[in-house]
């Protein structure tokens, strides 16, 4: 009755309000569906479904109370960065309310951080936890861990995606929504000629690629519920797992080798698959940016071979924790297959050069158009067409060179564009560490965190390594600024930084007139 | 002029000709990099020996000899070689390149010769250290000979000419002091002079007179004439290698070497108009208000680090912060406990660096705060696709070129800084040991200091260790362009030779 009235009374016009509450929904059934998980598993309802019905009726309540107002770029970055700030604080609601990160010595406040930072690095699929020794994962209930792995689900493909999917009263201003959330440079990819058609085509190939997982992982060896949580975050590449140990909990070649192609087709540009799909022909090696992904991650697996068995490792055993470290990290997923501290798979433990090497991967990230995080490969691409141009223009000052990217001539605004978003890039991270380093922390783990945390990758080194809990390698407040990068690094920056422009001009036209 | 003319004659006396052609440009500006690479280090050798001479220590007579034969040869090779009418930009960055190259080979094997280092690969290292202002020296200062002594700092003393040389080159293509330019006629762009000569005149006005003048101070202190000329030449260039003894423990010596850095870090418009009293507007300079902040706000941090706001803590912190921006990199001690800021902020200090068109290496202040404009400009644009934003520098419109360099100079120095790090690491250092040697090579400054703050010393680094840092230390030194200019050059005309040489293979195989 109530919703009855509230969609028959005039509306507030929104746009970020309207999608928020249509997010805010989906959440609210992603919470009502683990709340069954896990009454089945003997744990407490209480809590997911409290979470659950309390998100669905706010959510209800912003859908209805308004409809999609302008939709200029400020309104769209603050349309996509208030829907993933509020659904991440909601998100944040069953951690709470089941007391997930409640232990002895901590205050309320700390509890708060470490759920918004669970939530965000969920819904970011960054793939960082505060589950540690203290308080282990395995200790949850089924419901709680499924959550967590559906947060990155939704994430993956974007959760202003799935809202474009549903609503096409948005028209062309839906392609900028996607765009400023879709990961890459900006303008989102085309699948069909409405927009809601691409969005919908988006989710279907995510959902197909989800399944083909999951069945791959219950065919090596996994249990239906761990097939599909680890399915999830494969495809999302979000690295969240079911267990303490993460991948190396299963010791096992299958599984890890299923993963590994689960991350390489996830870190790739989705159209490129989609285009494969509808062609029935593989696509992918005609784009210059996914053979160099594929050099990328080839050349590094290679190097942490050469280095792991150079230091005393079998081949064997080096091919297998280099090749999985450098997907998990290449990919930005942040699984881990160290079966203990002491491990193969420790990457903290490794030699200097398998570390930088790790960091260098840390940044570069997947393709754009993929669920990976990073700069991405196209930029770097870019990046360095952009200055070998610059030195070749020092030979031939007269001379008008275009930069190319395979035999595609890159118009000089998205060059410009990428040029400006790298140096954004760069001041975070140098910004981040400073602040980070101002909290308390060492130099490398604030650096790596920092990089981890922007480019949505999972682990870091030193204290916050595969093995380690980012409350063993943080502060509290300093976790809260890790779970901001995540959100700036997810939304490429732009959308998080300007999110505030929209409100504040409503503000400033209003204010005189009260 | 006659002697060069001298030089001519005998040249073509040796090749038999009256008349030669006129040398491609690229050949030339490389030729003559290589002969001004030989002067440098014969003009050096023959002060060591001069000094050698003086205090009779050994190995006078090896620098003498070394000196006339590098000299000489330096010479015929200046007179040898056919000018063009004009050579290019990209060649005489490229010629400069050969130069410091030169000078690390030739001054590296003189440092075997006089048994200054035991080996080629350390002498490598330590003539690169040294041209190149690094403060990462492994040689125990109190072992080497007072001729050696002077050869190391001359050589410092000469990187760091040639760096305020190069600047009249780089300088104005990254668009720095143009807010402090004399807009008159060249609209901003040669900021000390008219023209490119004028303002190498300009700059030895100011780089002669500064060195002396902390040559004489220091000696005032009563450290003895020797030891404040090393140390000034130390000091003036930015060098940051050690000095026998412990200078440091006199506060009148640490407040001049304060000064003395803190000049040293400031651009040369600056200096320019400081010398000759145009103070008026010097304060628009926004890059000169980040530098003296920076300074500040780092010395501040040291002391609120260390918990101690007595007289000596202040002068040991303003001494490690202008030892860092201005990447001179005397090795001092903390003096407190340093909270795990302080270790980053001085590590990106060093990166950083001091003003552009300054001594100072790294990545410079100039750059940073276009990137920093850049940045708000990207952001504004982002809300504004098809607005029109200049981008403006002292109130002056930077072109888009000029950006464009800046961007790929961060992007190269990260670049730099991440493939030394990564050869570090592969000779068995840690990650953070590996990214704070690369940092401090390409920034040219140092010491590489541990987590606690305490400076490593590099004797204990490998010789491969030591020999992966050199390609980043002149890199760093030449502002990495030139370098890069130099390699690109080298493979346009090494693939020119290879595709003209293979198209006569293959006209002989099809004569035949």
């Amino acid at each position: 009755m109530t919703a009855y009235r509230l969609a028959s009374s005039p509306r507030w016009s929104s746009t970020t309000w309207h999608i928020t509450g249509i997010a805010l929904q989906f959440v609210a059934l992603g919470m009502l569906f683990c709340s069954f998980l896990e009454v089945n598993d003997g744990g407490s309802i209480v809590p997911l479904l409290a979470a659950g019905l309390f998100t669905l009726a706010v959510g209800t309540v912003a859908r209805l109370s308004t409809e999609t107002g302008k939709t200029g770029q400020a309104e769209i970055f603050a349309a996509v960065g208030g829907t993933w700030l509020i659904v991440s604080v909601f998100g944040a609601l069953p951690y709470l309310l089941a007391a997930t990160f409640a232990r002895p010595g901590i205050g309320f406040p700390v509890e708060v951080a470490d759920a918004l930072f669970e939530s965000i690095s969920g819904f970011s699929c960054t793939g960082s936890t505060v589950f540690g020794a203290h308080n282990p994962i395995e200790s949850q209930g089924a419901g709680i861990l499924f959550y967590r792995q559906l947060t990155q689900w939704m994430g993956g493909m974007g959760i202003v995606v799935l809202v474009v999917s549903i609503l096409p009263s948005l028209r062309a201003s839906g392609l900028g929504l996607m765009s400023a959330e879709a990961p890459g440079t900006g303008s989102a990819d085309r699948l069909a000629p409405r927009v809601t058609d691409t969005a919908q085509r988006f989710w279907k190939l995510y959902f197909v690629f989800t399944a083909v997982v999951a069945g791959a992982l219950l065919f090596a060896g996994m249990s239906v519920f761990d097939a599909v949580a680890h399915a999830l975050t494969t495809a999302s590449t979000g690295g969240f797992s079911t267990r303490d140990a993460s991948i190396g909990y299963w010791d096992s070649a299958n599984i890890e080798t299923v993963l590994i192609a689960g991350m390489i087709f996830g870190g790739a540009n989705f159209t490129l698959h989609w285009r494969s799909f509808n062609k029935k022909k593989i696509v992918h090696f005609s784009d210059p940016e996914f053979r160099g992904y594929l050099f990328m991650l080839t050349a590094a697996s290679a190097a942490v071979i050469w280095i792991l068995f150079a230091n005393g490792l079998t081949f064997g055993r080096s091919v297998r924790a280099a090749v999985f470290n450098v997907v998990t990290l290449g990919t930005s997923t942040g699984f881990g297959n160290a079966t203990s501290t002491m491990s193969d798979g420790n990457f903290v433990l490794w030699a200097g050069g398998a570390q930088v090497i790790l960091l260098i991967l840390l940044v570069f990230g997947g393709c754009t158009g993929s669920t990976s995080g990073g700069v991405k490969v196209l930029r770097l691409q870019v990046g360095l067409a952009h200055a070998r141009r610059s030195l070749r223009s020092f030979r031939h000052p007269r001379a008008v060179f275009p930069v190319f990217l395979g035999r595609r001539p890159i118009p000089d605004s998205l060059v410009e564009r990428i040029a400006g978003f790298m140096v954004i890039y760069a001041m975070l991270v140098v910004g981040g560490t400073f602040v980070l380093a101002a909290l308390g922390t060492d130099l490398l783990t604030a650096a790596s965190g920092v990089i981890s945390s922007l480019g949505n990758m999972g682990p870091a080194l030193q204290n916050a390594g595969p093995t380690a809990s980012f409350v063993d390698g943080y502060s509290a407040p300093a976790r809260l600024v890790l779970a901001f990068m995540m959100l700036v690094g997810r939304l490429e920056i732009f959308p998080m930084v300007l999110m505030m422009v929209a409100p504040y001009r409503t503000l400033r036209h209003r204010l005189p007139r009260l | 002029m006659s002697s060069l003319k001298f030089a001519e004659g005998l040249a073509s006396g040796f090749s038999g000709h009256e008349t030669r052609r006129t040398w491609s440009s690229w050949r030339s500006a490389s030729a003559l990099g290589f002969a001004l690479g030989l002067l440098a280090v014969g003009v050096n050798a023959l002060l060591a020996a001069a000094t050698n001479r003086l205090v009779a220590t050994p190995h006078g007579g090896t620098f003498f000899m070394a000196g006339i034969f590098l000299l000489l040869c330096g010479w015929v090779l200046l007179g040898f070689v056919q000018r063009p009418e004009r050579h290019r930009g990209a060649d005489i960055l490229g010629g400069l390149t050969v130069a410091m190259v030169t000078v690390i080979f030739v001054a590296g094997y003189l440092m075997v010769l006089t048994e200054a280092v035991p080996s080629f690969s350390l002498g490598l290292y330590e003539s690169a250290n040294a041209i190149t202002t690094t403060a990462l020296s492994g040689v125990n200062v109190e072992a080497l000979s007072a001729g050696s002594q002077v050869f190391r700092a001359g050589l410092q003393w000469t990187g760091g000419l040639a760096t305020l040389l190069l600047g009249v080159a780089i300088v104005p293509t990254l668009g720095a002091g143009r807010d402090l330019a004399d807009r008159v006629g060249q609209s901003g762009m040669l900021p000390l002079a008219p023209s490119g000569g004028q303002a190498a005149r300009n700059i030895l006005f100011i780089y002669l007179p500064l060195s002396l003048a902390l040559w004489l101070a220091f000696a005032l202190t009563g450290m003895g004439v020797f030891d404040g000329l090393l140390l000034a030449l130390s000091v003036v260039s930015t060098g940051g290698l050690a000095v026998p003894g412990d200078p440091f423990r006199s506060g009148v010596v640490q407040w001049i070497a304060i000064v003395g850095m803190s000049l040293s870090g400031v651009s040369l418009v600056v200096l320019w108009r400081l010398a000759q009293r145009k103070t008026q507007g010097l304060w628009r300079s926004m890059e000169l208000r980040f530098y003296l902040l920076g300074t500040l706000g780092l010395a501040l941090l040291l002391i609120y680090s260390a918990d101690d706001f007595g007289l000596e803590s202040v002068r040991h912190a303003a001494f490690i912060a202008s030892s860092a921006i201005s990447t001179t990199g005397f090795a001092a001690q903390p003096f407190g406990p340093w909270v795990p800021l302080v270790p980053v902020a001085i590590l990106c200090a060093t990166a950083i660096g001091g003003m552009a068109g300054s001594i100072s290496g790294g990545f410079h202040l100039q750059p940073l705060v276009a990137l920093v404009r850049l940045s708000r400009r990207e952001l504004l644009r982002q809300l504004h696709p098809r607005m029109v934003l200049p981008l403006r520098l002292g109130g002056v419109p930077v072109d888009e070129r000029t950006i464009e360099r800046m961007v790929v100079l961060q992007f190269l120095f990260i670049a730099t800084v991440i493939t030394t790090s990564l050869a570090v690491a592969l000779t068995g250092f840690s990650v953070v040991d590996a990214l704070g040697m690369a940092v401090h090579a390409t920034a040219t400054g140092g010491p590489v200091r541990s987590i606690d703050g305490i400076p490593q010393d590099p004797a204990n680094w490998g010789v491969l260790s030591r020999l992966v840092l050199i390609p980043a230390m002149v890199a760093g030194r030449m502002a990495i362009f030139p370098v890069l200019v130099a390699a690109t050059s080298v493979g346009a005309v090494t693939q020119q030779k290879l595709h003209f040489a293979g198209r006569r293979v293959r006209k002989n195989l099809r004569r035949s």
